[in-house]
């Protein structure tokens, strides 16, 4: 015994000559740095009696973090758990949106100032082979809220692992060999870098219990990056699906396209052919459902297939798939105002930094309007309007008339919102659809004149994130006829009431903050508008909203900001 | 979106009270062998404690040689392992056959020649009538069983691409398949403890098509004999095997490759092996010598036909063979009711009959099957075996003479 032990000593002090021993201590020093920089970011959730439940990582210094579903499911009753962290502390923690099906949920962390968050990476750039370490509290080990870190390497991915029902499912997650145990789930996986790529939630188990057996899954950073709006507006998150089903033959083959569903509604039919979708090559039944799996409900795609010899790209809006849950899950109104006033916010910050130093309170804008044909393609005529915004946050706009004079006005007031319209001195109606694009921009000046503090929010909500498709045009084939990705911003969608009946939905970027579009609807009527807004490509965007694309019941107008000063 | 896909057994991690609602229940432990002391040397009644203990402290000594050797090894850990990956898992293939309760109908195997032979372990698996491939690529091929050896528990196939619509040219078919990558087993490849591995393979069939298989990552700790064999259900290789730290004894795992950095086949992942005293797992893989010399000897007429008659190979070890079949009822323990007595069988020429309910083995009591195959397997093939069944109301003690060779 004694033996073997000096014998494993020496040959713990032999170094081999050709081993780039400092090449290992660097990783290994790497590596600890690695560890060390995110496990303040990482939570031991329990629940309100303080049993432990799983873990989470926290991404914004707000205390805003991720976890798995199934860890917080017990706690949907109250909302409420507590969350320790490696500070040794536990602290309050409220449950915001949750996403049964891909099994994610955000929860905040209250009762600090600032929190430490983790960097959330791109898991499309994770390759078999790359090493992850996961951080969590598995077993409940860790009495001080210190997570355990384990390492390994990235063993799949694009993996899809079945759920239960429509919950749980694991969409082209990555498989990874670093031990992952109970209670690790919710933890993060990171990589090399230290940036979160997946959330571990999942293990595949065989005979001899419910532990690591090398094969555990996390969901991506890219998938849940999709769905962070909706979860941190405290929202139901819902997955997309095409309502169809696909089976391996010569190629990947339609066979079953439920009528009425997103798949038919696109033109989809039974015995196509499916090439692409969003650009990537779909090889098997499983990558099919694994590629689909990480959009969420309402998310346009582009899929691309063969009928009769020809590729066909077809655009489809994905329908949602409705999670399984105990007790309807409803929606927490202060979570929800929460997430909108964090929106307006960065919206506003955004326009003052487009805008310059010019006073966002009170402005002057001359604008151009080119009206357009019945084709909406070529202008037939050009109008001018001065809108002015008062500091009194009084909103007029006026038609200038080529001689100088003034034809009809629109007022709108900051407290009702109600417009004077009048041409000389006599007041006109205000036709519905007209008024409610008016009403919809005019919100917009608000927004970006106000503190969020001083506006109104009655009525107001965030409905979650989707992605907008820019209209055809924008779409390009390559060489090889596959059909690229369409240029998509990400966005998330305030929703707000438009004067008397109408709604208006804003879509703001979830990166930039700029408000990209509006889609105004009236609910009586069935009017419907399309605002799209966008900065001048001359100016770089400088002011902005600088071009306004206003398409309404087959009719189209343009205005271009001109001017831009601050009111007198 | 609802596409039939192979289900997986997998649970969250969570340890939830909430969330044991949703998770199936673990079935009952079950290996297709088992091996007695691979982890535990303090079972009381064992003899020969010092010589366990000995053992013991090989394999922690060389362990202890391979940290040091882990420490220096691969220099970018983390990216060193693409070539391995790429070897690995372009030259194994997923097979689809015949499973059974725990026996898992899907499986992994190795691609050794270039008119694609693949080797992989025995198993319920390649007993179905078609068994099916799919390679790295997501071509998919049928298989043929061209040789079975119950020594090394190694079964050779031999792939023909499938999947087309009927008349057209097999041969010209086979023309068109594009090469499969393959291990060439015929030069030799040294491993020394503390090398990095790669197991690749078809575990818990998390791949799909061309999906590649899932791999595993670990250090190559020792090369031992196994020794399966005593007091215990019997697992016949007995032969040297390559002992791993990485987890790869899994369902659907057995016959997945084992390379190192240079993507070079070390061993092929073997039959599930289990320690019935501790439940624990053995990862281990059959050598390449060995893979290798199963390839050559399939290929020779006169050993292969041998073993067509169901001879065992010269060199196998002798086993116990009454004749006697027990009534076995799923994984239940059951009565150890004879079920069939083979003809001119050693228990058929000592008068066991059907339906004899076998009450002791060589004076010591068995209460159930598991119990009679502890015994039986334990004992001597060229001893006599004294029975004592029930036969009816009748107590009959029966002395079973071993077979003359």
């Amino acid at each position: 015994m004694i033996l073997s032990l000096t014998g494993a000593l020496g040959a713990l002090a032999a170094t081999p000559e050709d081993a780039p021993h400092h090449l290992v201590l660097e990783a290994q020093a790497r590596r600890i740095e690695v560890i060390a920089r995110v496990t303040p970011s990482v939570v031991c959730i329990q629940d309100q009696r303080h049993r432990s439940g799983g873990s989470g990582v926290l991404i914004d210094a707000e205390g805003y973090g991720l976890t798995n579903f199934h860890v917080v499911a017990g706690m949907l009753d109250t909302r409420r758990g507590w969350g320790g962290l490696s500070d040794g502390k536990v602290y309050e923690l409220e449950v915001l949106g949750i996403d049964p099906t891909g099994d994610v949920a955000m929860f905040r962390l209250i009762g600090r100032e600032r929190f430490i968050p983790a960097q959330l990476g791109d898991s499309d750039a994770v390759r078999v082979g790359d090493s992850a370490i996961a951080l969590g509290d598995p077993f409940g080990l860790s009495a001080d809220y210190t997570p355990t870190a384990t390492l390994g390497i990235v063993t799949g991915v694009h993996r899809y692992q079945w759920g239960v029902g429509n919950n749980l499912i694991y969409s082209d997650c990555i498989q990874v060999d670093a031990s992952i145990n109970p209670g690790n789930s919710g933890g993060p996986l990171l990589n090399a870098a230290g940036e979160v790529i997946g959330i571990n939630g999942r293990i595949s188990v065989n005979t001899r219990g419910r532990f690591n057996v090398g094969f555990g899954y996390a969901i991506t950073s890219n998938q849940i990056k999709r769905f962070l709006p909706a979860l941190r507006a405290g929202l139901l998150a819902k997955h997309g699906t095409l309502q169809a089903t696909v089976a391996q033959r010569d190629g990947l083959v339609f066979t079953e396209v439920a009528p009425g569903g997103a798949a038919a509604e696109a033109g989809i039919r039974r015995g196509d052919e499916l090439l692409r979708i969003d650009g990537v090559t779909i090889v098997s039944p499983n990558h099919f459902v694994s590629v689909l799996g990480t959009y969420p409900a309402g998310r346009h795609v582009w899929v691309e297939v063969r009928r009769d010899g020809e590729p066909i790209t077809l655009v489809v809006r994905l329908d949602p798939i409705r999670p399984k849950l105990a007790v309807p899950f409803v929606v927490n109104q202060e979570v929800n105002l929460r997430q909108v006033r964090r929106v307006l916010r960065a919206f506003r910050t955004a326009i003052e930094l487009h805008t310059g130093q010019v006073d966002t309170k009170s402005r002057r804008v001359l604008v151009e309007r080119d009206v357009f044909d019945n084709a909406g393609e070529a202008s037939i005529r050009r109008e001018h309007y001065r809108i002015t915004l008062d500091a009194d946050g009084r909103t007029r706009m006026a038609e200038l008339h080529d001689d100088g004079s003034t034809g009809r006005t629109i007022e709108y007031d900051e407290t009702s919102a109600i417009q004077r319209a009048r041409t000389g001195g006599a007041s006109f109606e205000l036709a519905a659809e007209e008024a409610m694009i008016y009403g919809s921009l005019f919100l917009m000046q608000r927004w970006s004149a106000n503190s969020v503090e001083d506006v109104d929010l009655t009525g107001v909500a965030h409905v979650g994130g989707d992605a907008l498709v820019w209209p055809a045009g924008t779409q390009h084939a390559a060489d090889d006829g596959a059909v690229r990705a369409a240029p998509r911003r990400e966005v998330e969608i305030i929703e707000s009431p438009v004067f008397h009946s109408a709604t208006a939905r804003f879509a703001f970027d979830v990166n930039s903050h700029e408000l990209l579009r509006i889609d105004v609807t009236d609910g009586p009527s069935g009017a419907q508008a399309v605002i799209e807004l966008s900065g001048c490509p001359d100016t770089d965007g400088l002011v902005w909203p600088c071009i306004i694309d206003v398409r309404s019941q087959g009719r189209r107008y343009r205005e271009t900001a001109r001017a831009w000063e601050p009111s007198p | 979106m609802n596409v039939p896909a192979p289900r997986e057994r997998s649970s969250p991690t969570s340890r939830s009270h909430v969330q044991e609602q949703w998770h199936s229940p673990e079935p009952q432990a079950l290996a297709c062998a088992i091996i007695p002391d691979f982890l535990s040397c303090k079972t009381p009644d064992m003899e020969g404690d010092r010589r366990c203990l000995n053992r013991w402290c090989t394999r922690w000594m060389l362990l202890a040689v391979t940290l040091p050797a882990l420490a220096v090894a691969p220099v970018a850990f983390g990216s060193g392992f693409d070539r391995a990956i790429e070897s690995a898992t372009q030259r194994v293939v997923k097979l689809y056959g015949l499973g059974a309760g725990l026996q898992v109908g899907y499986g992994t195997g190795i691609v050794v020649s270039e008119d694609r032979l693949v080797v992989t372990v025995l198993s319920l698996l390649i007993e179905a009538r078609t068994i099916r491939v799919t390679d790295f690529r997501g071509r998919r091929y049928e298989a043929q069983v061209m040789h079975r050896d119950r020594a090394t528990q190694l079964a050779l196939l031999r792939l023909t691409p499938s999947g087309e619509p009927q008349g057209i040219d097999i041969a010209k078919h086979e023309e068109m398949a594009p090469a499969l990558p393959f291990f060439d087993l015929t030069r030799n490849v040294e491993v020394v403890p503390g090398d990095w591995v790669i197991a690749a393979g078809n575990a818990f069939k998390v791949a799909q098509g061309a999906e590649p298989v899932s791999i595993a990552h670990g250090v190559f700790s020792a090369r031992i004999k196994l020794d399966a064999r005593r007091r215990v259900k019997d697992f016949p290789y007995r032969g040297d095997v390559l002992v791993i730290d990485a987890i790869t004894s899994n369902p659907g795992g057995p016959g997945s490759a084992l390379v190192n950095l240079d993507g070079e086949l070390l061993g092929m992942v073997g039959r599930l092996v289990t320690s019935n005293l501790t439940h624990t797992h053995f990862n281990y893989a059959i050598p390449r010598d060995v893979l290798a010399a199963f390839v050559r000897d399939a290929a020779d007429p006169a050993i292969r036909s041998a073993l067509a008659r169901g001879k065992d190979r010269p060199d196998a070890v002798k086993r116990i063979d009454l004749g006697i079949r027990l009534a076995r009822v799923g994984y239940k323990q059951v009565l150890p009711f004879v079920e069939r007595v083979r003809r001119d069988s050693p228990a058929h020429r000592a008068g066991v009959r059907k339906d004899d309910l076998i009450l002791s083995v060589n004076g010591r009591t068995v209460t159930d099957v598991r119990e009679y195959d502890v015994r039986i397997t334990s004992l001597s093939p060229d001893e006599p075996v004294d029975l004592i069944v029930r036969r009816g109301e009748h107590i009959v003690a029966i002395r079973v003479e071993p077979e003359d060779h």
